[in-house]
């Protein structure tokens, strides 16, 4: 039963040559489905990389005491180019949590025929909670 | 009945599918926590060590900032390794790269972890 696994690369194969999801267009080259997956896989390897290094100099400058720790994140947090870093980290984690969210619909047996549909709106919604942060950020960064 | 090799492996890789989902679902509130209150409630403020133990000697913060590390740990090092497994390492019976990722994670889970204990 092939077919029935429908996440698995094999399982969508089989699924998109039999026309069970002859419109959703999964694995095409270049399709959105496959800008979606691509996408997921960039920033979740840049956001691994983000959270060793983050619990390290974090956790190790905490356990350090007061004066290492502060001057760690006076260092860190004191510039510009932190807050730019910051809304970068937050882009990542916004289309890598918004598409997650998509791919556990699919998942739970929802969406997957208008998973083209469902992965604009995420990142209209990925966009919307990025230009609010930079407005936020906004008075921070034209200092 | 006596479990094949490739029944336990199945068997986890079922449980490490699942968990990878939990974990997200977990992840969304945690970081969503941790975002606001570190990054986006006083843009441009720079995090001192007082502000830091005054946040999480409440309970329910430093609570939600142990689920984040091990939730995050989790999804993370599952994720990297499903996605090198992607590329032919370490997939099948070769359970090296798991075992690497394991020990990784429990020395930062570690590390984290005893730096958010100790300031409370």
């Amino acid at each position: 039963m092939k077919g029935m696994h429908l996440v698995t690369r094999e399982g969508l194969d089989v699924a998109y040559k039999t026309e069970m999801i002859s419109n959703a267009e999964v694995w095409k080259p270049g399709s959105v489905g496959m800008i979606a997956w691509y996408l997921q896989r960039i920033t979740g390897v840049a956001l691994v990389g983000y959270l060793l290094l983050h619990i390290f100099l974090i956790g190790s400058s905490l356990l350090r005491g007061r004066a290492a720790f502060d001057s760690m994140l006076s260092l860190l947090m004191g510039s510009k180019l932190f807050l730019i870093l910051d809304l970068a980290l937050l882009a990542a984690v916004l289309i890598h949590g918004l598409n997650g969210i998509r791919l556990i619909l699919f998942d739970v047996g929802v969406g997957i025929l208008n998973q083209k549909k469902i992965f604009w709106t995420a990142m209209a919604i990925a966009l919307g909670l990025f230009a609010w942060a930079v407005v936020r950020m906004g008075p921070e960064l034209l200092k | 009945m006596k479990q094949t090799m490739e029944n336990k492996i199945g068997n986890w890789n079922a449980i490490a599918w699942l968990l990878q989902r939990l974990t997200a679902v977990g992840l969304l509130l945690f970081l969503g926590i941790h975002f606001w209150l570190l990054h986006y409630r006083h843009p441009g403020e720079v995090i001192t060590y007082d502000s830091v133990l005054m946040r999480l000697r409440f309970q329910p913060l430093l609570l939600a900032d142990l689920g984040l590390l091990i939730f995050g740990l989790f999804h993370a090092l599952n994720g990297l390794q499903a996605i090198i497994q992607d590329y032919g390492f370490g997939a099948g019976g070769k359970r090296g790269l798991g075992w690497i990722l394991l020990l990784l994670g429990l020395v930062m889970g570690l590390l984290g972890g005893f730096a958010l204990w100790q300031t409370f």
